[in-house]
């Protein structure tokens, strides 16, 4: 099996990304390539949903701080959900739910997007 | 808890006294409510709200709040009532009773002007309670006065007293925890700090690519920090500095950088920007945005430095992040270090691998027999430098009467100078079979060499025919270094007609001679390897002295000739490493 693996599912303008394994600096490049892709095709409504990551380090969680900017300037955002209490600890610790939302479910997530466009 | 209350009146039914009981009853069951609650909970926030609002509610006090003292400050933890109820309110601490007291009956030269005593005065707070657990006190409550503006009771104040005692401990055990939640994080954040130390010693161990290596670094010090700006400026010797990697910043911040990147390089430690003693250079940084600079040190060079940007968390960089980056940075520094010691080693191996095949390329090329003609000896030697410098020398038998011998010298070294030996050999050999004059042979191998290579690739050659009926020998000499005639005891010519070098001018013209060798003559050819052989102090040996060398061995056969030379030129190198071959090639005609 491989270590880490990302997978996409696009709904609507929102694109879901579903994280298995480990992401680590080992894996890390791979799901660099994953939100570039995304940057590129200008999709910046972002979930990612981590119920089947079973572990992440600075490395990984670097990624998202490298591309939340970019993210944000073209009013999209990155939103968590299905974070195991694990995984969760290590965002905690580093301060990551001060700066991103974090969501139980994919649909909640998924809904705030519904929301904040329908503010618009 | 009105069952405790209840179950007390019914003891207590038909005494006289009934409604001071009753008030006593409903104030102890109150007690003992406040005392299951408070300790039912560890939370400090739902344990401070109860003490606030149960006796608020008994009493009818609209205003309430409770201070901790927490390292030499006391700082308002909950309030009810208050305007001011921001939660960062913190004031000195001040010497306060600690028993229940009356604000107003405080000794006027202890508080007088305190801002505690300010603030507490401005919010008409007049009853303050301290906590006191394990004699200490961990804070006070203060209330403020009766809606029904009757003064406290000395049983209200009682009761105060008893709740606050309660509550003390309360207040003590959900301290203690949050300290140990606390302590309990930062040994967590030191053990992620510590897994991400080790994950990258992994990553960086996996890797020997530098972009790689620098960009598992940045992603480590991005996530652990929570940063969207960096950057990695490489120290190269010799070269302006490298932006290796960049996020977030803008590009121009590193050409305003140029002037001032040496003051970069000399941080010896991490540094928040504004700690930055060189003034030019701490603007230039703080108006770009960066917040900290960290040095890569490996083995007290400075390998360059890593920018980072502020915390996206708007957490400031502690003293511990600052040893963390340190640590992580470092660990990178190495292993740069390492991918740079392996980089040069691989090269150092495909040189070595290249010279291989140069010196296999030139052993094949050079002859290994040498014809035996009678009346003549014909011999050559070649002693390759360690970078085989692209010497040459062929003896041809053209036929029974006809021998070539040539000589040259390719510029360049290795493979590149032993392909165009090569090319040279090949063409020699196919041209010299038919019945040109040499000047025209020598002639079509520069048209040759100079179509084959680039300008600055050339060739000094010499090429002679000895016919050994005739004893004529006819040759060309394209600039290479004038063979000596010997004769009679002494030098009689240097051979020097002919043309310019091979390979540097297309429609070149060349020239031969002819002389007739005699019995005894000895010719000897060389290349520069010889006469430019060197000894330690830098001096070479030049033409006068191989003359020497050639006049003291001439009555030696021609093999060992030329061995005594070469001798000679070593020993008058002493061992020095020679840059160049060495190579010689001589004719002689035997005495009768």
């Amino acid at each position: 099996m491989e270590k880490f693996s990302v997978t996409r599912t696009d709904e609507g303008d929102v694109t879901v990304l579903n994280l298995q394994g480990f992401l680590d600096a080992h894996t890390a490049q791979k799901f660099e390539q994953a939100l570039k892709a995304l940057m590129n095709e200008h999709r910046y409504a972002i979930v990612v949903d981590m119920s089947q990551l079973d572990y992440i380090s600075s490395a990984g969680m670097g990624i998202f701080m490298g591309f939340i900017e970019e993210v944000r300037e073209n009013r999209g955002d990155i939103k968590f959900c299905c974070v195991n209490p694990r995984v969760f600890k290590v965002f905690d610790l580093l301060g990551f739910p001060n700066i991103f939302e974090f969501y139980a479910s994919r649909s909640e997530a998924l809904g705030q997007f519904q929301k904040t466009r329908d503010n618009l | 808890m009105p069952s405790y209350y209840d179950y007390l009146l019914e003891k207590f039914r038909g005494d006289s006294d009934a409604d001071e009981i009753h008030r006593r009853l409903l104030e102890l069951s109150s007690l003992f409510e406040i005392s299951r609650t408070l300790n039912a909970s560890l939370e400090l926030s739902h344990i401070l709200n109860n003490i606030l609002l149960i006796p608020m509610g008994r009493l009818l006090v609209a205003r309430g709040v409770i201070l901790l003292i927490r390292n030499d400050h006391c700082r308002v933890e909950t309030a009810k009532g208050i305007r001011e109820t921001r939660h960062s309110l913190t004031f000195p601490a001040v010497s306060l009773p600690d028993r229940t007291f009356a604000v107003s009956q405080l000794h006027p030269l202890d508080t007088s002007s305190s801002p505690l005593m300010d603030f507490l005065k401005r919010n008409r707070l007049q009853i303050g309670v301290p906590f006191i657990s394990q004699n200490r006190i961990l804070g006070y409550a203060f209330f403020g006065g009766k809606l029904s503006g009757q003064p406290f009771s000395e049983a209200e104040l009682n009761f105060l007293t008893s709740l606050a005692n309660i509550g003390a401990t309360a207040i003590h055990n959900a301290l203690q925890l949050e300290e140990i939640r606390q302590v309990n994080r930062e040994l967590d954040e030191k053990i992620q700090q510590l897994k991400t130390i080790f994950e990258i010693g992994e990553g960086l161990l996996s890797t020997l690519e530098e972009q790689e290596i620098l960009k598992i670094l940045c992603y480590s010090l991005a996530g652990q920090m929570t940063l969207s700006r960096y950057a990695i400026l490489l120290n190269r010797p010799q070269a302006s500095a490298r932006v290796a990697l960049q996020k977030g910043f803008s590009p121009e911040v590193f050409r305003r950088l140029q002037p001032v990147i040496g003051e970069l390089f000399r941080l010896p430690e991490a540094t928040r920007c504004p700690q930055i003693a060189h003034p030019a250079l701490r603007t230039l940084l703080e108006d770009a945005g960066v917040a900290v600079i960290i040095p890569m040190h490996s083995q007290g060079r400075c390998l360059g430095v890593v920018l980072l940007g502020a915390k996206v968390s708007g957490q400031p960089f502690r003293t511990v992040d600052l040893e963390f980056l340190t640590t992580l940075v470092n660990q990178a520094a190495v292993s740069l270090e390492n991918a740079r010691l392996f980089r040069e080693a691989l090269e150092k191996q495909r040189i070595e691998e290249e010279l291989n095949v140069a010196r296999t390329i030139q052993t094949r090329l050079l002859p290994k027999q040498f014809p035996r003609i009678a009346g003549y000896q014909i011999f050559g030697r070649n002693l390759p430098s360690r970078q085989v410098g692209g010497d040459y020398f062929d003896v041809i038998q053209i036929n029974r009467e006809q021998i070539a011998v040539a000589i040259g010298d390719v510029t360049g070294k290795s493979v590149p100078a032993a392909l165009l030996m090569a090319n040279l050999q090949s063409a020699l050999r196919i041209m010299i079979g038919e019945t040109l004059p040499l000047t025209h042979i020598v002639a079509r191998l520069n048209r040759l060499i100079y179509q084959n290579t680039e300008a600055d690739k050339f060739i000094t050659f010499f090429l002679g025919v000895l016919n050994t009926r005739s004893h004529a020998f006819t040759y060309v000499n394209a600039g290479h270094n004038y063979p000596i005639l010997y004769r009679e005891g002494r030098v009689d010519r240097h051979l020097q007609v002919g043309g310019i070098i091979l390979g540097v001018l297309e429609d070149a013209v060349y020239e031969q001679e002819t002389l007739v060798l005699q019995p005894g003559d000895i010719l000897l050819a060389y290349t520069d390897g010889v006469t430019e052989a060197t000894d330690a102090a830098g001096k070479e040996v030049g033409e006068t002295l191989l003359e020497t060398f050639l006049k003291k061995h001439a009555a030696l056969a021609l093999p060992a000739l030329l061995d005594a030379i070469i001798q000679e030129v070593q020993q008058f190198s002493g061992g020095v490493h020679q840059q160049d071959d060495i190579t010689l090639i001589g004719i002689k005609r035997l005495p009768r």
